[in-house]
Order: C-alpha cells, then structure tokens, then sequence
C-alpha cells in the first residue's frame, strides 16, 4: 500500500516537474518574443529620430531636393531674434567687431559657419557682446560667375536684413564647388527657407549699382588687409582697429582672442 | 541577480544619465559654455552643431526626458515596467550610436558628455534587457531562490 502511495506521489512530483519546466520554456519563449517587440520598436523609433535629425542631408550633397531647402528651421532658430542691420549681425552698440570675409560656395567657409559661428552667436553674439560683418567675396571662380552671383543676392538680401539667414542657409545645403549650381532656380529655393524674405525683390536688386559698390567695397577690404583666402577675419574692439585674427574653423580660435579682448 | 539588484542598478544608471543630460539642457538655455575636461572645443562645437536638436527640441532635453523615464521605470514591477526601460535604453541606445557617428564623421568633433552618456545608454541596454529576460511575472527571477520585488 504504502509503495503504491510512493509511486503515486512520485508520478505526480514527475507530472508536476513537467508541468513547471512547460511553463518555464513558454515564459522564455514568451520574454524573447517580447524582447523581439521591443527591439524592433525601439529600431523604429530610432530611425525616425535619425530622419528627421538628418533633415534629407545637409551641405555636401550632390543636389538640393525640391522644396525648403534642409536645416531651414534650424538656422531660424540659429538667428531668431538678433538684431540684423544690412550685412552686420548683432547689436550696434557690441563692443566688439569682427569682420567675416567668406565665399558662399567655400567649403571651408562652410566648416566655419557650422563649427565655430554657431558658437559665437550663442556666447558672445546674442549676448550683445559680439556684431559681425559679413563681407562676401567672390573667389571660387570655377565656374566664372557663380560665386559672384551668390554673393550679389546675398548683398542683396542684405537690404532686407535677411542676409544671415540666407547665407547661413546656403552654407547648410552647400554644394560641391567645382560645379555650376548658383542658379536662378537655386537661389529662389534656398531663398524660400528664409521668411520674409522678397526673393524677387533681391534678385532685381543683386544687380544695383548699391551692390556693385559693396561687393568692391568688401574685395578692397579684403585686399588692404592682406588676405588671400577664405575665411578671413578681423576683430577689434570699439575705437580700435580691426586686426586680422588667425582663425578659420575651430571654436577656440575665436574665443580665445575675443575673450581676451572682452576682459580688457 | 535577483530583481531588486537590477533595479538599484537600472536606478543608479539612470540618475548618472539623468545628471549628465540634466547639465546639457542647463548649457544650452543658459548659453554658457559647456565644461570639457580635457579642454579643447570639442563638446562647445557638438552642442552648437544641427544635431544638438532634433525637431526643434534640443537632444539634451530628449535625453533627459528618456533618462527619467527609465528611472521610473524600475518602479513599476508589472511587465510594462520591465518593457518600456527596455524599450527606452534600447531607443536611447540607439541614437546615441547614430550621433557618436555623427561627432566623428559629420561635425568631427567629440562631446565627452555625450561619449559619457552613450556609455551610459550601453549599460541601461543590459541592465534592463537582463531584466527584461530574467526576472519573472511575479517580480522574481529564475534563479531557484526567488527574490521579491521591492526597491
């Protein structure tokens, strides 16, 4: 009798013990299905955040897509609410000034305006510490003509206070150099990304004899300071002269020197 | 490890994340320059970049967000506690990975605080999937002495 109970209990430990190892091999099939879940829900999430953080690509790229250009509302965001008189970025009343000599289609100038200006604008700019003049210039000059034509509607956009946004927004969907992109067409879309701007009214005006004059105003600059490449800069203080300052891409090239001269 | 050891764990991972990403939200509303430890202007330039934001809300915010969001996770013992930290670490994981590639081949820069907080990120990911797969419904892990759930 008693063995019989024995081998009772013992089939039912046995069924029991299945019954345990059953759930547990359907609670892991069940937790690695869940994990499946999981990591395609978090793929999906991250390759959402990575288009919409890669905005269609950025300068560089072989051809702007049809539409507002790229980074549009980024750079709105960059400038929002500085003050912005012709080609000059910032207070009037900055204690210092630094003068930017760049080609809208220099890609080096371009690693300037998203390394280093962006810094600027943020530390000593919108603080009203800092105002810049941008003095274009028109030195890639394969293809003739292209960089000029940037430059004379970015001069242009200037006499809307829009120049900022328009270069900067040119910088963001800069194109390869060595070819003829500066067109019309091209111009009115990055125009396009800059609120406010008339885009037909600068394009009539990129050819006025205002424009002539400051865009040979900012080439005789460029020259009595001595330089001859781009980006080129000069910082000074109120009352002083402007000296040429050693900086091209890097962050700290500037805010050292102008830090210097905040303190004096 | 029982259930209980991973959420001290996941906690404490997560308040480092939270105190790094809590610092990069303060850098950018106030506007000062962001402290670098080995000096150079490398976190300054990263923060400054396009990629700081996404949608107009800067990352630093994003990841505070996620960071909190995982820290409270660890006190939901349900299995949507266990699924959503996963979710989260692995989501945040994953785009820090694309902006550490972004740091070096894009704005060719490095944020030591975003390098920090991807670190971070990696360890949550094994934290909280280790969670996820070991620990049980009732709040215990597998391991044959069970330990309940109570942070």
């Amino acid at each position: 009798m008693s063995s019989r109970q024995a081998e009772r209990a013992e089939a039912r430990a046995r069924r029991e013990a299945a019954q345990r190892e059953a759930e547990a091999r359907e609670r892991r099939r069940r937790r690695l299905w869940q994990l499946g879940a999981v990591v395609a829900a978090a793929a999906a999430v991250v390759v959402v955040a990575i288009v919409v953080s890669s905005g269609g690509g950025g300068g560089g790229s072989k051809k702007l897509k049809a539409g507002r250009p790229p980074q549009s509302a980024q750079v709105a965001a960059l400038l929002r609410g500085i003050p912005q008189h012709g080609i000059t970025l910032g207070s009037p009343r900055a204690p210092l000034t630094m003068v930017e000599f760049a080609d809208l289609k220099c890609p080096i100038c371009r690693a300037y305006s998203e390394a280093a200006l962006p810094v600027l604008i943020r530390r000593y700019v919108r603080p009203g510490k800092l105002k810049i003049e941008f003095q274009p210039q028109t030195f890639v000059g394969s293809p003739p003509g292209d960089s000029e034509r940037a430059a004379r509607f970015a001069l242009a956009a200037a006499a809307q206070d829009k120049m900022w946004q328009f270069s900067e927004l040119w910088y963001a969907n800069q194109l390869d150099e060595s070819t003829a992109y500066a067109t019309d067409s091209f111009i009115r879309q990055i125009a396009s990304g800059v609120p406010g701007l008339d885009a037909q009214r600068a394009l009539a005006d990129r050819s006025s004899s205002s424009v002539d004059g400051q865009l040979q105003r900012a080439s005789t600059l460029f020259q009595n300071a001595g330089f001859t490449g781009t980006p080129s800069f000069l910082l000074g203080g109120r009352g002083q002269p402007l000296r040429p300052l050693a900086a091209t891409v890097d962050p700290g090239q500037f805010t050292g020197p102008i830090g210097r001269l905040l303190k004096r | 490890v029982s259930d209980r050891g991973l959420r001290i764990t996941i906690a404490a991972l997560a308040l480092a994340g939270t105190g790094i990403s809590a610092y990069l939200t303060y850098v950018h509303y106030a506007g000062v320059q962001v402290v670098c430890v080995a000096g150079g202007g490398g976190c300054e330039t990263v923060q400054s970049s396009s990629y700081a934001e996404l949608a107009g809300i800067p990352v630093a915010v994003l990841g505070l967000i996620g960071y909190v969001a995982i820290l409270a996770s660890v006190l939901v013992t349900a299995e949507a506690g266990r699924l959503g930290g996963a979710g989260l670490a692995l989501a945040g994981f994953g785009f820090s990975l694309y902006l550490t590639y972004r740091e070096l081949f894009t704005i060719k820069a490095v944020c030591q605080w975003c390098v920090a907080s991807a670190v971070v990120m990696a360890l949550l990911v094994v934290a909280t999937v280790w969670r996820l797969l070991l620990v049980g419904e009732d709040g215990a892990t597998d391991e044959p002495a069970p330990a309940r759930a109570g942070l």
